[in-house]
């Protein structure tokens, strides 16, 4: 998919291990981990919300086109 | 799912009684081919009494018992769509791929019925006749069209299901 993800980059940069992350936005470390491989189909405006807010990003940290 | 209990009981001793009488069915067409005889017990295959065996006759009767025996298989492969739905796999490529299976198979099953049949009555009684009604060769292949469609129905269910399933 030409979509990448930097979930992983940003993890890193926050000090912030996977399982944390999920927790705080509320999904599963399985689906999160769906999401880290680039294996979803789709990402809901709700997971995005989270997920930037609890990394303090923008959308376009998180994905990235090429 | 007390309704697909049912349903899947029913199929299942139908499909225990249909078995039984597979051997015989095939034992007694092998007498008929080799022997040219029905030992007085008058045979009817698909509403037609076959009285006198030649090559023609034979050809439809190898026919219609074929058809019979992919009837069974159709059969077969509802049993198992409805031991998946038991499973609650609805949505899984065994239903979509059981389904286009049975599809081709009653089609196929049609066809073997419907045409040596209406072949028959033309070459036997040498004369042309029109049936109205609702007959099995219709309904096989309405069922067969049917299950075809089905199949493309839960490729699109299954499709949505993996949608839904990798959504984050």
């Amino acid at each position: 998919m030409p979509i990448e993800i930097n979930l992983d980059r940003i993890l890193e940069e926050r000090s912030m291990k996977s399982y944390e992350l999920a927790e705080k936005i509320g999904i599963t470390t399985a689906n999160l981990s769906i999401l880290k491989t680039g294996k979803a189909k789709a990402i809901r405006f709700s997971t995005l919300e989270a997920i930037c807010e609890t990394l303090d990003c923008q959308p376009g940290d998180i994905l990235e086109y090429k | 799912m007390r309704k697909l209990n049912i349903l899947k009981t029913i199929v299942d001793w139908f499909w225990i009684i249909s078995m039984l009488s597979v051997p015989l069915v095939i034992i007694m067409i092998g007498f008929v081919i080799v022997d040219d005889s029905n030992f007085g017990i008058p045979l009817r295959v698909n509403g037609i009494l076959y009285e006198e065996f030649n090559a023609n006759t034979k050809l439809i009767l190898i026919a219609s018992m074929v058809s019979y025996l992919l009837s069974l298989y159709a059969i077969y492969l509802f049993k198992n769509v409805l031991r998946e739905f038991q499973k609650t796999k609805v949505f899984s490529p065994k239903v979509s791929d059981s389904f286009y299976k049975m599809g081709i198979v009653l089609l196929i099953s049609a066809l073997l019925t419907g045409v040596p049949s209406f072949l028959y009555r033309i070459l036997s009684r040498l004369k042309f006749e029109l049936e109205f009604g609702l007959s099995p060769f219709l309904l096989l292949l309405c069922f067969g069209l049917f299950f075809m469609i089905l199949s493309e129905v839960f490729k699109i269910g299954q499709h949505a299901k993996e949608e839904n399933e990798l959504t984050v």
